[in-house]
C-alpha cells in the first residue's frame, strides 16, 4: 500500500523525506533530501536541498540537486542547481541555470 | 489539487521539523516535533515527537508530549509519552502507557489572575480621574 504524500501551500517541511515507491507532491516548501518514486514540484512550491526520484516534475523555484530517470521542467520553473537525468524536457519559459548531465 | 490537507503517505518516512502546518495527517513514519490546528496519525502511522495542536486524533502510534485541547484516542492507538488535554476521548482498546494530564485548570486560574488584577486596578484610577 502506497499512499501519497502531500506537503500543502502553507507547510514548510525541513529535513529527511523518504517515499520511496510512492508519490510525492510538494506546494509548500521542503528543505532537504526527498526520495520518491513520483515527485511534483507545485509552481509556487520551494525546494532547496537534493532530491532523487524516478519521474520528476519540476515547477517552482528550486535550488540544489536533482536526479530524475525523467525529467521534466515546467514553463513556471526557476532552476538553480545541477540536473541529472536520462530523459529531460524543458518547457518554454523555464528558467535554468547549472549543470545538466546524464546518470552513468 | 484534490487534495488540499497535508498528507503523509504510508510508505514515507520523514524526520526533521515541520512548522507553519494547519491541518496535517501522518500515515508513515516522522519524527519532529509539530505545531498545527489539526493532527490525525492514522492506523498506519508513527509519530515520535512533541506535538501541540488544537485537535489531536489517533490512531495510530504516538510517542512523545502531546499538548492539546481535544484529544481523540481510537481503539486502534498506542500512546506512550505525556499527553496534556483539556477534554479527551479514548474508545475501548486504545493502549496508553503514559502520563495523562488534564490542564484545563491551569489556564481557567491564570485567567481569573488577570482579571482580579484589572479590578484591583480600576478603583486606584478612578479617584485620579474624577
Amino acid at each position: 500500500m502506497s499512499e501519497i504524500t502531500y506537503i500543502s501551500e502553507e507547510l514548510v517541511m525541513e529535513g529527511n523525506l523518504d517515499a520511496a515507491g510512492s508519490s510525492v507532491v510538494v506546494a509548500g516548501r521542503f528543505k532537504g533530501e526527498l526520495r520518491a518514486k513520483d515527485v511534483l514540484l507545485e509552481a509556487n512550491s520551494i525546494f532547496d536541498g537534493n532530491l532523487i526520484a524516478d519521474k520528476v516534475t519540476l515547477g517552482g523555484l528550486v535550488k540544489g540537486e536533482v536526479a530524475a530517470n525523467i525529467l521534466n521542467v515546467a514553463s513556471s520553473a526557476k532552476v538553480e542547481g545541477n540536473l541529472k537525468t536520462n530523459a529531460l524536457s524543458i518547457d518554454l519559459g523555464a528558467e535554468v541555470s547549472g549543470s545538466i548531465s546524464r546518470i552513468s | 489539487m484534490a487534495n488540499k490537507q497535508a498528507i503523509l503517505g504510508s510508505g514515507a518516512r520523514f524526520s526533521g521539523k515541520i512548522s507553519n502546518a494547519k491541518s496535517i495527517e501522518i500515515n508513515g513514519y516522522v519524527e519532529a516535533d509539530l505545531t498545527t490546528e489539526k493532527v490525525t496519525i492514522g492506523s498506519t502511522g508513527k509519530f515520535l515527537g512533541s506535538v501541540q495542536s488544537d485537535l489531536v486524533v489517533i490512531a495510530g502510534e504516538y510517542e512523545g508530549k502531546m499538548q492539546a485541547d481535544s484529544v481523540w484516542l481510537t481503539e486502534t492507538s498506542r500512546i506512550s509519552g505525556e499527553v496534556h488535554y483539556k477534554s479527551l476521548q479514548m474508545d475501548r482498546g486504545a493502549a496508553l502507557n503514559c502520563r495523562v494530564v488534564h490542564n484545563w485548570n491551569e489556564n481557567e486560574v491564570k485567567l481569573e489572575d488577570e482579571t482580579s488584577q484589572i479590578q484591583e486596578d480600576n478603583p486606584d484610577e478612578k479617584p485620579i480621574k474624577k
